[in-house]
């Protein structure tokens, strides 16, 4: 018994690491669906999307790599069909050198469903580097800025791009991002020019974020693949973010079903060495 | 914001006075700071590298140089001086171009200062990689290969923090960690043995030096702290009982 | 004053970069020659002066500052400058790119000489270094298919795939620590323990489903975006201002002249 109990609390990590594997491959031979309640940060930023009138233009920075497509990668995706959908015109601004590509693709996938067509309703600045040099040139001026598209279309030529010249006339800013760079869109350009922003962080960035959110900063937010989920709940499809749900469900009970067993094997061995203690001082 | 608003100007000031007054202070008057468990463990730490015979790991973390990369090296200074009187090996990796050759310096330094400057071995102080998983997976290699005893992870810190400290768990070595990076701390304190929360960090120079300088610094953080508290408390009150005039205090704030 | 950083071109930018290589040259042996005790006074001062130079655009006051490149400008007499010395300090950051490159080099040319177990290692750095530097250069020369679809191998399937596997391995790495740090070992350790795992199960479809029939105020979602939204805002904001504070301590330090210790002066 002593020896089980030894074994619960030390399993080899090797195990854990397949069950790991096992508890995130499995749910996709599982259809279950189970819907979610929807947060409070997640509605504020649906509303605020949706408060946004059509046909404005608005910037949809996308700072993730292949790392945290899990996430980022969903969440992009449930952003991109509302903004879509709600005829927003975007432009897609990435300071990862991989961001600008793995965005495009979605872009270029969502677009067909939505009537968008690249030049005439979004384009793609591309990757860009020096984040605060670049949003204080384009606060000012855009055009001069930004200069050309990602394939090298000078901007002022885009459909799109008719009549935005400078911050001011940007009516949203919505931003995926794994990392804390989100703060220099609100220091240049949420601040001094009072554009609403919506932030969509990994899970592990978000506690960070809830601060901005309670301040008024951030006026809603994605957090993580869950709030990605919930997002697509609320527009109504069945996207990347809910065919991983059962996964994330998976992993997470499985974290948490370790914890308890490791617990309740090292509360037990406790009670045994405690009476084995107390019989022995008896039989002195 | 691009310049500063009207609380910025008298707030910023009024902590920068109060922060000198007090390392002025200091010279004339011993200041006490009470005892933070995670710096006393550095000296155990250290101990345990030296009796076991193999060397201890010191990350500064992937900024460049900025105010906690440079707080990490006051660091790693720190238990490299120590270290070097037990001839105790340092390997310090860095994953900034930038702050490389300060790094190599101080680590000079602290081995000069100490009376060893034979033990400064330069492939020690290494450049690895500034891409974050390159430089992970560098440092990891580091951890298993040299069967680090004891590892130091001081500065900032992204997703790559809870690959460091798990693989200083595997190979079994006592790890401190402190970082800025509030997001961190919750991976560094499942998998590090010590763990330095917040300011903490900034207060470590302080503690481990006794630089009376440094301990007037933290005594006049302290107290900015504490007068951030107060109108906290002030602004909270306003609000709750007096509306208006919590809506005119927090315009105010915000600079309008 | 703005006269003096002019764009120039031709023979006239030739002989601002011999100016400024001999001028270079002249600074470094000047401090070579300086005695080191002295050395530590004209670091601090170039620190001062350089640390004024922000502080003083931050704080003074600003009026609108109207341009040809900036019709809603604001700043004071300093921020037309900040944009120079801005470049200065990316041109000078850049001499430190090199650095990190010839030090690996070197450390694995070592390696390689001395041969062992570790000289296959090396070797490989080499070659992907070298191999990865001559297909960007390649592709960018010659933009043609063979090159593009050989740096799209190396980049997005060798190195971007890395990158993911490197960031999935945190995925089991937090299931083993979790399973070994998440013990009741103490009151503080047990509150952990049990907002983690409320947390967990409130952004979870099964863990929302467990307390569904309860009134609203027990459900795990209502609970866990408590913790997040008030417990968890006011710690970070808590620990932000304290960061925020000792970051503007040791600046003050730095920029002052009176840091201690390390590769500082120590107080007598």
């Amino acid at each position: 018994m002593k020896k089980l109990l030894r074994t619960l609390q030390t399993i080899d990590r090797r195990v854990l690491y397949a069950l790991l594997l096992l508890s995130v491959t499995l749910p996709f031979f599982i259809p279950m669906k189970i819907p979610v309640k929807i947060s409070q940060p997640t509605h504020k930023l649906y509303d605020t999307i949706e408060s946004v009138p059509e046909n404005s233009f608005i910037i949809f920075g996308s700072d993730w790599s292949a790392g945290t497509r899990g996430e980022n990668g969903a969440q992009t995706e449930a952003l991109m069909r509302h903004v879509m959908r709600h005829k927003l015109r975007f432009a897609i601004l990435c300071f990862d050198p991989q961001a600008a590509t793995l965005t495009q693709d979605i872009a270029l996938k969502l677009q067909s469903q939505y009537g968008y067509k690249e030049g005439v309703n979004w384009t793609n600045w591309g990757y860009r580097v020096q984040e605060v040099l670049f949003f204080k040139a384009m606060a000012n001026d855009i055009v001069k800025t930004v200069t050309a598209d990602i394939h090298g279309t000078p901007i002022q030529t885009l459909p799109v791009m008719q009549g935005v010249t400078s911050a001011t006339d940007i009516k949203l800013l919505v931003n995926v991002n794994p990392t804390n760079s989100y703060t220099n869109y609100i220091q240049f350009l949420q601040g001094p020019y009072h554009i609403p922003m919506v932030f969509a962080p990994t899970a592990v960035m978000a506690p960070e974020a809830f601060n901005y959110l309670d301040s008024g900063q951030i006026s809603g937010m994605l957090n993580g693949l869950s709030g990605a989920i919930e997002y697509e709940q609320m527009l109504g499809v069945v996207g990347r973010a809910t065919k991983d749900s059962n996964c994330l469900s998976f992993a997470h009970l499985l974290i948490i079903m370790l914890m308890i067993l490791g617990n309740i094997a090292m509360l037990l061995e406790r009670r045994a060495a405690k009476l084995e203690t107390q019989l022995m001082g008896g039989a002195a | 914001m691009n310049h500063a608003n009207v609380p910025v100007q008298i707030l910023l000031p009024l902590f920068s006075i109060v922060i000198i007054a007090m390392i002025l202070a200091a010279r004339k008057k011993h200041l006490f700071i009470r005892r933070i468990q995670g710096l006393t463990a550095i000296d155990e730490a250290i101990g345990r590298a030296t009796e076991m015979g193999r060397p201890m790991l010191c990350s500064i973390g992937l900024g460049s140089i900025d105010v906690p990369t440079l707080q990490a090296l006051s660091i790693t200074s720190y238990i490299i001086r120590n270290s070097a009187r037990f001839n105790t090996r340092a390997i310090v990796p860095v994953a900034d171009p930038q702050i490389f050759p300060v790094a190599e310096e101080a680590v000079r330094e602290a081995y000069t200062v100490e009376g060893h400057p034979e033990q400064y071995n330069a492939e020690d102080v290494r450049f690895l990689s500034d891409r974050q998983f390159a430089f992970a997976s560098a440092v990891s290699g580091i951890l298993y290969r040299e069967k680090v005893a004891a590892s130091f992870l001081f500065g900032t810190f992204y997703a790559e923090a809870l690959i460091f400290s798990e693989t200083g768990q595997q190979v079994g070595a006592i790890q401190v960690a402190g970082t800025p990076s509030t997001t961190q701390i919750p991976f560094f304190i499942a998998s590090c043995d010590y763990v330095i929360i917040g300011d903490e960090f900034y207060a470590a120079s302080a503690y481990l030096s006794r630089e009376p300088t440094l301990l007037g610094s933290i005594v006049g953080q302290d107290i900015a702290k504490a007068l951030l508290l107060l109108v906290v408390i002030f602004g909270s009150l306003l609000v709750t009982f007096a509306p208006v005039l919590g809506a005119i205090f927090s315009a105010f704030l915000k600079g309008k | 004053m703005s006269a003096l950083f002019k764009s120039v071109h031709g023979s006239a930018w030739w002989l601002h970069v011999a100016f400024v290589i001999l001028f270079c040259v002249a600074v470094f042996a000047v401090l070579q020659l300086t005695p080191k005790q002295s050395r530590k006074y004209v670091i601090q001062l170039v620190t001062f002066i350089g640390g004024l130079f922000y502080a003083l655009e931050f704080f003074l006051p600003i009026h609108a500052q109207v341009t040809a490149a900036n019709a809603h400008g604001e700043g004071n007499f300093i921020t037309p400058y900040m944009d120079v010395v801005s470049d200065w300090l990316t041109v000078i950051g850049a001499f430190t790119v090199g650095l990190g490159v010839i030090n690996l080099s070197m450390v694995h040319t070592k390696r390689l000489a001395k041969g062992g177990n570790t000289a296959f290692n090396s070797a490989v750095f080499f070659v992907s270094a070298f191999a990865m530097m001559a297909i960007d250069i390649l592709q960018k020369a010659h933009p043609n298919a063979l090159n593009k679809n050989i740096y799209e191998l190396l980049f997005s399937g060798a190195l971007t795939t890395l990158d993911a596997t490197m960031f999935s391995i945190i995925a089991f790495y937090i299931v083993s620590a979790s399973y070994r740090a998440f013990r009741v070992r103490s009151t503080e350790a047990t509150i952990l323990l049990i907002t983690a795992v409320v947390v967990m199960l409130g952004q979870i479809a099964v863990g929302q489903f467990i307390t569904h029939k309860l009134p609203e105020v027990f459900h795990f979602e209502s609970i866990r975006e408590w913790i997040l939204t008030l417990a968890n805002t006011a710690a970070v904001r808590a620990i932000g201002f304290g960061l925020g504070i000792g970051s503007l301590a040791v600046a003050l330090r730095i920029w002052l002249g009176l840091e201690r210790g390390s590769y500082f002066d120590s107080q007598a």
